[in-house]
């Protein structure tokens, strides 16, 4: 089966600065949740803007479907754009504060030509609302009268919308307060496992949203992947001196 | 018994549209360590600036804070100055936002160690000296002559812990020093923290929303929600055996994603 | 997120209240000068070239507000002067909103070394005196209502562009520009559905403020003899006409004055009512 996602031997330098990141390369399985564990400084933002075709790669090449992605085509770049979508950090400044709920979330189905009719968007945006667990009712409102993890969720049906077959989530529950970080961390299992199949890359500095989440997972240091495997593997017995200081370093709950 | 160091009876803060904190009381014996657990809005940093005699204008306080002997609530902010930094010290969440940008990190540290104890110039700055080594910044003439923005945010917190032990407080509050460092570093700071809280006998008020990190620093805490004590007790008691539908809640939360590091791939 | 930011949306549910007053004020004063000025279209009380009354005559019921040295009557010049006001402070202020606008969203677009120098070229245009640059194209085009809404605008263009680039700059800044490029939108449709709808409010109270300071610029000009010419004059070029023979006929210096003072508090006014008008966050509070 070919890859979903295959990162080979990607790099890359903002001009005139040492490089981000060098010689990264993985591969998502469909169905098989990648996370991406790293501190500030690893590169995580950089191999995410990568990811997701809002920068070119310095090195190497990625590839969708086992087939090479050019960000600089404009037909591969609405391809890509159907194929991987994303939800960020903070729940605050991801959503525009002057549209509506509706509008914010239907604006994949406009920009990508998905739907054209008012009412054919309406009926996929009430959806979605519902596969988030929000009340239809919210595609009136304004994102101010919602909470962060209310917001998180408008940012993951915005996502989901266009029915991608790859969602990169960046930090998506650092910014939660812990008792809704759960509930956050429930819906993108659950997404994953739905009736569309759904592959969801993980990006996050908390080793536990990763282990909870991901098959998969791969250690970003200074750019580079130090570590990589199945998450059960590299959590019970990590390999690289750097995933062990990380997880030694992990705060855990008294036993 | 020693009067307790830190005595917060019924407190309440009020702003005019209505009361942010209600009700709240706990005690902190000298030499021990309390931790206050609490989400965004439960009031957890609003407790701290009122301990300290910090509240912003337009909030009030009322009922009693109990300082060291000296009662907060109310006192005139020239008692309050003699209680700051020599009864109890705070260091806050963001150093970049704590320290002056514009000022040396070793100028910025002189200036509470001078408060203290009136040195001569070469005196003084030995004394700068130590007190970064005593936080493990062993740099610590390169890390005094660098302004906050040159040093990383590890670094600036270990000054800002320096600057608040300076005066030699006897409580030091910590509202989330740690949330905005990474995992390996917020490690160094909470060891730090520990030990330099042991070695000078202090004690030690500990804020955070991470009941793992609190579990690393306190024994005993207090747990706010929306303004309001939601319970307390042993945090290793609360851990094992929530009682109350809040804490059941937290814990859960915390649980499952602590557990999920020893059990991964759990949920898919 | 902290008890601070709750305070926050607090007192702006107290403020509205007092906005909605300096709102309404502003919209009176700026009233009665708009008032005056659509009179003027169908009424004028003499001819502007009438020099048929006395000269310097003060405030009689022929002339209300008298005559100035050349025997005009002073209300009718000060009404065709009402109209000049406002003619130069929209005109202006399109002209300088079109072009600040466009140039501005342009530059916030741009990076680096890009974004350096057309900003410094900004700064250059902003630091040319308006004056100077109203001499210049009075001298090429002759002195006259057009040239001096051409002066003040390309001279406001440039300061509403400096502003349209920070506010834009902080909104592209911002994660859910971020998103909308992920949903697929392009450079346009950021433009159009994100950027100006955020900016916007700024940049409304921002453009009221200089639609007073474009008034008072044409009246500073007129008062040196660059705005329009006699008989269509301008409270400036009256303020100049006057100030030789302010102590025999005081109304024909202080008239003027007045009513350009009415006007551009009444603008500052709007301008301040307006500021947390058509935003959102603040229309209803969770």
């Amino acid at each position: 089966m070919t890859a979903l996602l295959e990162a080979r031997d990607l790099g890359f330098a903002y001009r005139g600065r040492p490089r981000a990141l060098a010689d990264v390369s993985f591969t998502v399985e469909p169905g098989e949740n990648l996370g991406i564990v790293g501190e500030s400084g690893a590169g995580k933002s950089t191999l995410l803007r990568l990811l997701l075709g809002l920068a070119r790669p310095s090195a190497g090449m990625l590839l969708t479907d086992g087939v090479e992605f050019d960000a600089r085509s404009r037909t591969a770049l609405r391809a890509h754009r159907l194929f991987a979508q994303a939800v960020f950090q903070d729940p605050y400044s991801s959503l525009d504060p002057r549209q509506s709920v509706e509008r914010i979330i239907a604006e994949p189905l406009r920009s990508l030509r998905l739907e054209r009719s008012p009412s054919a968007i309406q009926t996929r945006v009430a959806a979605v609302l519902e596969s988030v667990g929000l009340p239809a009712d919210a595609a009136k409102r304004y994102p101010h009268e919602f909470s962060g993890g209310q917001r998180q969720r408008i940012a993951i049906a915005r996502a989901i919308v266009p029915s991608p077959r790859l969602l990169l989530a960046d930090e998506p529950v650092s910014a939660l307060d812990v008792s809704t970080r759960v509930r956050i961390i429930d819906l993108l299992a659950e997404l994953g496992t739905g009736s569309a199949p759904l592959t969801v890359v993980v990006v996050s500095h908390d080793i536990g949203v990763v282990a909870a989440l991901c098959r998969r997972m791969l250690v970003l240091e200074n750019g580079r992947v130090v570590e990589q495997g199945r998450t059960d593997a590299v959590l019970a017995a990590p390999q690289h001196p750097y995933t062990q200081r990380l997880l030694a370093s992990v705060p855990r709950l008294p036993a | 018994m020693s009067e307790p160091i830190l005595r917060v009876d019924d407190l309440g803060v009020h702003s005019s549209t209505g009361a942010l904190l209600r009700d709240v009381s706990f005690q902190l014996e000298a030499g021990h360590r309390l931790g206050l657990i609490g989400e965004s809005g439960s009031g957890k940093s609003l407790t701290a600036l009122a301990i300290m005699g910090l509240l912003p204008d337009g909030l009030t306080a009322d009922g009693s804070i109990s300082l060291g002997g000296s009662q907060v609530v109310g006192a005139a902010e020239r008692q309050l100055v003699g209680l700051r930094g020599r009864v109890a010290s705070v260091v806050f969440q963001e150093p970049l936002t704590a320290l002056d940008p514009l000022m040396r990190l070793g100028r910025q540290l002189a200036e509470p160690i001078q408060r203290y104890r009136s040195l001569p110039r070469a005196e003084l700055r030995a004394a700068v000296t130590d007190a970064l080594l005593e936080v493990g910044l062993d740099d610590a003439d390169r890390i005094a002559r660098s302004f906050p923005h040159e040093v990383s945010g590890g670094q600036r917190q270990r000054v800002a812990i320096a600057m608040a032990l300076a005066t030699r407080p006897q409580l030091l509050i910590a509202d989330e020093p740690s949330t905005a460092l990474d995992v390996t570093v917020q490690a160094g700071i909470l060891d730090l923290l520990d030990r330099v809280i042991s070695e000078r006998g202090m004690s030690l008020l500990f804020i955070s929303h991470d009941l793992a990190v609190v579990s690393r620093v306190a024994d005993r805490v207090v747990l706010l929600r929306h303004g309001e004590v939601a319970d307390r007790g042993s945090l290793a008691e609360l851990i094992a055996r929530p009682q109350h539908p809040y804490t059941r809640e937290l814990v859960a939360g915390a649980r499952e994603l602590d557990r999920a590091i020893d059990n991964p791939g759990s949920l898919t | 997120m902290s008890a601070v930011a709750e305070l926050d949306v607090d007192d702006a549910q107290r403020m509205p209240r007092r906005r909605s007053l300096t709102l309404a004020i502003g919209c009176v004063l700026v009233g009665i000068i708009v008032v005056i000025a659509l009179v003027s279209l169908v009424y004028l009380p003499y001819p502007p070239s009438d020099t048929s009354g006395s000269r310097l005559a003060p405030p009689s019921p022929q002339h209300w507000a008298g005559t100035d040295k050349l025997g005009r009557d002073l209300l009718t010049q000060l009404m065709i002067g009402a109209r000049i006001a406002l003619t130069v402070g929209i005109g202006s202020v399109a002209l300088g909103a079109a072009l600040g606008v466009t140039i501005g969203v342009i530059v916030s677009f741009a990076t680096r070394w890009l974004d350096d120098t057309l900003s410094a070229l900004l700064d250059v245009l902003i630091a040319f005196p308006t004056l100077l640059l109203a001499m210049l194209i009075v001298a090429a085009r002759g002195a006259s209502l057009d040239s001096a809404i051409l002066a003040i605008g390309i001279a406001m263009s440039a300061i509403v562009a400096r502003l349209t680039r920070i506010l834009g700059k902080r909104v592209l800044a911002q994660d859910y520009i971020t998103a909308a490029r992920v949903s697929g939108t392009g450079k346009l449709g950021i433009v159009f559905l994100h950027l100006l709808p955020n900016i916007w409010p700024t940049l409304v109270v921002n453009l009221a403020l200089q639609f007073g300071l474009a008034v008072l610029a044409e009246a500073s000009l007129s008062y040196l003899g660059l705005g329009a010419p006699p008989p269509n004059a301008s409270w400036g070029r009256i303020l100049q006409e006057a100030q030789g023979t302010v102590l025999v006929a005081p109304v024909g210096a202080i008239a003027p004055g007045v009513l350009l003072v009415i006007l551009v508090i009444g603008i500052n006014l709007v301008a301040d009512g307006l500021r947390d008008i058509g935003d959102p966050t603040r229309r209803r509070r969770r």
